[in-house]
């Protein structure tokens, strides 16, 4: 590690004014577990780190009338045992519960977890899925993000270098909806070798699939959304050969490379087996709704 | 069996407390005045010649003390079994991440900086990682100067990159041929490994102003690191101390020199202390770890299960360096250390090849050979069609054989092992179930010549005068409980509380030499002289309350720190009452000492001759289900049996076996260290998949004493053996679940879903 200026804002107003003031320079510290890490190993070397963890009013769920909002500041395990997260998104509650282990999810927060684009994060693949945005903010103002478009290249984000994330908001699932997650790994809490979310709607008592959302964790530089996978079963009947299909397209969709986790092979062949299930668990709950 | 008050009890160790609540002091506790830290420069090169180093722009940054390169310092070489290496590279480098040059600096990112300020200019020559083709005539040579050496191994045959050729024969291959029913053969290897350890090496070194040096170092062998030091730095040995600290996790690793060479030439030159210490990422390119191997098997058997044929070879990776040569020899042997064999025939080698350097590792040379055994076991039982467990006892050695190179078994518990285990399968076993399958696995580690003398060992027992006892041992608490075993034993002897034994222990300047810690064989090593050391101090103890009792030594009796003539407890005299009186006594204060060379427990020397004891027999039984999608295997249920001859501390022993199996399912399915062209490719926690609670299946043991004849109280050894049959039992467990053998470890899922592709399933 190399030193550096550490800067503790009292309020977002502070932090914003010293992020527009150092800009590249700067990284935001909020839970410390992907950029301590980074720091240790050399691979970032800022001259300042804003801390951000005395900002109050980042660290919320707050269940809206269209959707939730998590704030910036909410540690992974607070989602993790949300009963609001348990009411509206299971699915969430269970990638929470898969990240690394409890020590890292009681520091970790969901802005930092986003911000660093892990390629393997587990909670951007349940996210894109679900059609979440992602809020913004910066001394000029704020914005907003869909996380399917917040990912732009390895560890990369659209995110400006005098931006913070203050917010993920998640539309609630309509009527007749469902949506799984799954991250298949070496040990409990590890990097996937492969991850996969899948969200459905499904058109009323037909057993007809309305539209999908199928989205890859660990299989390319950025988490990814299987769009042809997800396409291919708008308005088909859910049959176990449309879900298994589904399960190659997505094979196919996935940009794996080799690494300790497994073969580009192995890695794609997870990817359609877990399609499979995700899909499968989700279709079961939306026909719960 | 005799009533022991302390010994057979699973009391808490005494280190528990300290570790618990931070108070256990590390290397990295320790802090000097004016403390400098070292930093290496590491080759990025697996092999280049080293055509120039400028350390210039390095020394003139502000805050840099030091900086050394491999002619600046003696060109001492050294090493475990052959003296190879310098602690800085001389010439050239022969594998990625040696030590090219050092930085001594008043803090870590001001070396870490000068680091990046040193130039060199390297000349890239040919390399060679690949064990079998290192063999071959005309592979690159990693040390050119080999036969220059020393003590260059016996069976040394001028054969380029191949260290050691050692082989093992016993009857008539021929006729075992012959004999044989069913000929199989096959070939097997195993990855190499990391010991995981919590604690990176790390040590402190500070030379006083008259040169004596002090250094500060986890060390499990600190008499043998002073003998190191002192001969590498120059000095004599009593002008080198050694403290060892609290080591946070040992498995094979704290037995050699590491980080101290660098530490100690450093404080030398700067006259400051030096802290150096290991990243995880340098562990792994910096340190050692355990040895791949390749083994071929080709075994001969009758129709009836009985075993006439094993012709066998085993080829050892060191790396860049010679740690690997002395497992050799017990490698080769294990071969033959499970089954009665008539005809055998094994050859090993050890080979240098441009990997990073390989050494001792939890039961070092030991899982390799008993992985492609015991795998090869069970398929010639299959072959056969007979029950491995029933091929098993059928063959197991037992009391009077003879074991090629070895000797004639005595007190082996191996048979009571396998009964234990089938008692256990029949009671656990079920009904099958599809992708369900159980696997078994015999192991064994260290065999110990009965008429062999030494290792020596020696210890001090001083009796204080509030009745309390201190241990003075060479030994150091590696995490395996030792403390405790040896504070068991003088509590024991003494007749005193457990609680009033303290230990002092692992500095060179103040305890009798020891050899060091590990093989499984501290317990009944040192075990022996502290029992010696008690008892002799117990005696004195004796002396003395019979001149006080006015009665014959044979007739008193000691316990509960108490003296009394039998049945009159009422007379008794105090532990310390006989203490603190033995201070103006003639005879002096209360001192025990006991020094140790084997034979000092064997009756006849002659009738001892060829015999061997103490053997560390175990047989493990697991069920596994296998994910015919995905590959995964995952472990339900582990059952592991061993014969500890006599358990001083059951919740120890228990300990072990748990650690040890854990350590085992880590080699057998996750672990790797994955080396691409001399690369490590996963040099962190993180890629490194160690073994982690949620993926354990609860373990499950029982042990069998068959007392040793050597060991004090009949004590055998745990150490390691737990981790020894882990990976064959897993692998045949795979086999009776989903038909398919895997014979390279581990087994990953991918591996196993390659092998069942194709395959037609149950």
């Amino acid at each position: 590690m190399r030193p550096f200026e550490y800067l503790a804002p009292k309020d977002l107003d502070e932090a914003c004014s010293l992020l527009s003031k150092h800009r590249d320079e700067a990284k935001i510290l909020s839970g410390g577990q992907s950029l301590v890490a980074l720091l240790r190993q050399r691979l970032v070397s800022p001259a300042y780190v804003i801390d951000i963890r005395r900002v109050p009013g980042l660290d919320y769920i707050r269940e809206d009338k269209d959707g939730l909002s998590i704030g910036a500041l909410t540690t992974h395990r607070t989602v993790e045992t949300s009963p609001a997260v348990a009411k509206r998104f299971p699915m969430l509650a269970e990638a929470e519960h898969r990240l690394a282990h409890r020590q890292v999810r009681n520091w970790g927060t969901i802005g930092g977890n986003l911000s660093h684009a892990d390629p393997g994060g587990d909670l951007a693949p349940s996210l894109i899925a679900l059609g979440a945005v992602i809020k913004v903010v910066s001394a000029k103002g704020k914005r907003t993000v869909p996380v399917a478009e917040f990912f732009t290249d390895y560890l990369v984000t659209v995110l400006e270098p005098d931006e913070i994330l203050v917010e993920v908001a998640i539309p609630y699932l309509k009527a007749g909806s469902g949506g799984a997650y799954h991250k298949e790994s070496i040990r409990a809490g590890d990097r996937p070798i492969a991850a996969v979310a899948a969200v459905v709607s499904l058109d009323g008592k037909a057993g007809v699939i309305k539209s999908a959302r199928i989205a890859l964790g660990g299989v390319g530089l950025t988490p990814l959304e299987a769009k042809e996978a997800g396409k291919s079963l708008a308005g088909k009947k859910a049959t176990a050969g449309v879900v298994l299909e589904a399960g190659a397209i997505a094979a196919r969709e996935a940009q794996p490379t080799a690494d300790v986790e497994g073969s580009v092979e192995y890695k794609r062949h997870i990817v359609g087996l877990l399609t499979r299930d995700m899909l499968n668990l989700a279709l079961t709950r939306a026909q719960s709704k | 069996m005799a009533e022991y008050s302390v010994l057979g009890r699973g009391v808490v160790r005494t280190d528990a407390r300290d570790k618990v609540t931070g108070r256990a002091k590390y290397a990295s506790d320790v802090h000097l005045p004016g403390m400098l830290t070292a930093k290496v420069l590491r080759s990025p090169f697996a092999h280049a010649r080293i055509l120039s180093i400028d350390t210039s722009r390095a020394e003139r940054l502000p805050g840099v003390k030091m900086v050394a390169t491999g002619r600046d310092i003696p060109p001492v070489r050294y090493g475990k079994w052959m003296l190879d290496r310098t602690a800085l590279a001389l010439g050239k480098v022969r594998h990625i991440g040696e030590p090219v040059a050092a930085v001594a600096a008043v803090d870590k990112e001001t070396a870490e900086e000068a680091i990046e300020l040193i130039r060199v200019e390297y000349e890239e020559i040919p390399a060679v990682f690949d064990p079998l083709e290192a063999m071959k005539p005309g592979a690159p040579i990693v040390h050119e100067d080999l036969d220059g050496y020393q003590p260059l191994p016996p069976q040394r045959l001028s054969q380029g990159n191949i260290l050691i050729q050692a082989s093992l024969k016993h009857g008539d291959m021929e006729r075992g041929w012959r004999e044989a029913f069913l000929i199989h053969e096959d070939c097997y290897s195993t990855q190499p490994v990391y010991h995981g350890l919590m604690e990176p090496h790390e040590a402190v070194a500070a030379v006083d102003s008259g040169g004596r040096a002090t250094v500060w170092s986890p060390s499990k062998a600190p008499f043998e690191l002073r003998r190191a030091l002192a001969s590498i730095v120059g000095l004599p040995v009593s002008q080198v101390r050694v403290i060892s600290t609290t080591g946070g996790g040992d498995f094979g690793s704290r037995g050699s020199p590491s980080v101290e060479p660098i530490c100690m030439l450093l404080a030398q030159r700067t006259s400051l202390p030096v802290r150096m210490s290991l990243t995880v990422e340098e562990e792994f390119v910096g340190s050692y770890y355990r040895e791949a191997a390749t083994v071929t098997l080709k075994v001969g058997v009758k129709e009836d299960g009985t075993l006439v044929a094993l012709q066998g070879r085993i080829v050892f990776d060191t790396g860049a360096y010679s740690d690997v040569l002395g497992h050799i020899g017990g490698a080769t042997g294990h071969l033959a250390g499970l089954y009665d064999i008539p005809n055998f025939d094994v050859e090993g080698c050890v080979v240098y090849t441009n990997n990073t350097p390989r050494g001792q590792c939890r039961a070092p040379r030991t899982p390799q050979p008993i992985f492609a055994l015991e795998s090869h076991m069970d398929a010639v039982a299959r072959k056969l069609g007979m029950d491995p467990m029933d091929f098993r006892l059928k063959n197991a050695v037992e009391d009077g054989d003879n074991l090629p190179g070895r000797g004639l078994l005595r007190n082996a518990g191996l048979k009571q092992t396998l009964h234990a285990v089938a008692d256990y399968l029949r009671k656990e076993k079920g009904a099958s179930a599809p992708f369900r399958g159980w696997g078994i696995a015999c192991g064994e580690r260290t065999l110990t010549p009965v008429a062999q003398a030494g290792p020596a060992s020696s210890a001090y027992v001083r009796v204080n005068e509030d009745g309390t006892a201190t241990l003075f041992s060479g030994i150091s608490e590696v995490g395996g409980g030792q403390w405790t075993a040896m504070s068991q034993i003088v509590a024991e002897v003494l007749g005193i509380p457990f609680e009033h034994v303290s230990v002092v222990s692992g500095d060179t300047e103040l305890v009798p030499h020891e050899g060091g810690t590990g093989g499984s064989l501290t317990t009944g090593r040192v075990g022996t002289s502290v029992r010696l050391a008690a008892e002799d101090a117990r005696g004195q103890l004796l002396r003395l309350a019979a001149l006080r009792l006015k009665v014959r030594e044979e007739e008193l009796e000691i316990g509960r720190g108490q003296v009394y003539a039998k049945g009159t407890p009422e007379t008794a005299i105090s532990v310390a009452d006989l203490a603190t009186a033995a201070l103006t006594s003639p005879g002096g204060s209360i001192l025990g000492t006991g020094r140790h060379l084997r034979e000092k427990w064997v009756a006849s020397l002659a009738e001892a001759k060829g015999m061997v004891d103490s053997a560390h027999y175990c047989t493990h039984a697991a069920c596994v289900e296998v994910d015919a999608e995905t590959g995964q295997v995952r472990v339900l249920k582990y059952f592991a049996c061993h014969d500890v001859g006599f358990a001083i501390n059951p919740l120890l022993v228990e300990g072990q076996i748990e650690g040890g199996v854990v350590f085992g399912l880590g080699y057998a399915l996750t672990e790797e260290v994955i080396n691409q062209r001399g690369r490590v490719l996963n040099p962190s926690f993180m890629d490194y998949h160690l073994p982690t609670a949620p993926g354990l299946p609860r373990i499950e043991y029982a042990t069998i004493s068959v007392p040793s004849g050597l060991g004090p109280f009949g004590v055998k050894g745990i150490g390691e053996p737990p981790t020894v049959p882990v990976a064959p039992a897993i692998a045949n467990a795979v086999y009776d679940a989903v038909g398919v053998r895997i014979k390279d470890l581990p087994l990953t899922a991918e591996k196993v879903l390659k092998a069942l592709k194709g395959k037609t399933l149950p």
